[in-house]
């Protein structure tokens, strides 16, 4: 009678205890979901010409030319920010043409593949997912003879 | 009437000459018995003998012991053949070591840094936007254009 009832304690204490494991297994992964990420923020004025590049943006050369072809010949850098931002952390950089260009990290998304971003640049607002050390670029605001590109790129900061 | 059989066996035998002190009758009776052995012996040679398993293990055991191809036979043959038809030997074996070069270079390649987006949403007051991206080509960044109504140069 006791062997039996040592042996029901024993069960219910291995269970208390895988219960337990497993809750605690659970909620560092949780604290952990969503790691600091590094925002960059580069602003680039392009126009059709002279032909020019920026030092800064000479790495960035292969992209820009493989995504917006033969539209612009001069890449001059405006500013480059970058920035360790948690969950919900904001990444503010001032336009030349006085407004505001902003970044929200959202988070990872649920496939752990992709990072949340939310974009606001005038009156557009915008949510994209983007692999990790992936880049965006935010087109279209005109300027001094020629059009504003604003290039995000976000990566997570192994801690 | 058994013993009455013996008796008249024993008779028949007698007269017969076999087991007669007769000397003469006794060199027939041998020389009849040698010849029977004879002609026994001619029409079922050694019926009764054990086969000569030794000799058929002796055979076994010749053949186990017969000398392995040499491990440098296939060498030689190759090396003969790379003397006589060079090409039979050098295409398929250059054929491997550029497979190996290609497989190395295909594994250690770079790869391409993804740029992968997906634009789940967007909100604009006024303007046109267009998303431009190829998905086929994930290496190129996505670019989100956004163009006002009747956009005025500003600075």
């Amino acid at each position: 009678m006791d062997a039996r009832r040592l042996g029901s304690c024993g069960r219910a204490a291995v269970l208390v205890f895988l219960v337990v494991a497993g809750a605690l297994s659970i909620a560092p992964r949780r604290a952990s979901a969503d790691p600091l990420v590094r925002v960059r923020v580069i602003v680039i004025h392009a126009k059709k010409s002279p032909p020019f590049l920026h030092e800064q943006v000479k790495p960035l050369w292969e992209t820009l030319r493989k995504t917006f072809g033969d539209r612009f010949a001069s890449y001059d850098l405006v500013s480059s920010t970058e920035r360790e931002v948690a969950r919900g952390g904001r990444v503010e950089v001032p336009m030349p043409d006085g407004g505001t260009f902003a970044v929200v990290y959202r988070g990872v998304a649920q496939d752990d593949r992709f990072l949340k971003l939310s974009i606001e640049h005038g009156t557009l607002k915008s949510r994209v997912r983007i692999r990790d050390g992936g880049l965006f670029f935010q087109a279209g605001k005109r300027w001094q003879g020629g059009v504003l590109i604003v290039g995000v790129r976000a990566s997570t900061v192994s801690r | 009437m058994w013993f009455r059989g013996i008796r008249r066996r024993k008779a028949m035998l007698e007269a017969d000459g076999v087991g007669t002190p007769d000397p003469a009758r006794a060199g027939d009776v041998r020389m009849f018995r040698d010849l029977s052995r004879l002609v026994r012996d001619a029409a079922v040679p050694d019926a009764t003998a054990v086969p000569p398993f030794d000799e058929c293990w002796a055979g076994v055991e010749r053949r186990l012991r017969e000398p392995e191809p040499e491990a440098g036979t296939a060498l030689r043959g190759l090396r003969g053949l790379l003397e006589r038809r060079p090409v039979l030997v050098l295409a398929p074996v250059g054929a491997m070591v550029l497979a190996a070069v290609i497989g190395v270079l295909w594994w250690t390649r770079p790869a391409l840094p993804s740029n992968q987006c997906f634009v789940d949403s967007y909100d604009v007051e006024s303007g046109t936007v267009l998303i431009d991206q190829d998905p086929d080509r994930p290496e190129r960044p996505t670019v989100i254009w956004h163009e006002a109504d009747s956009q005025e140069e500003e600075g």
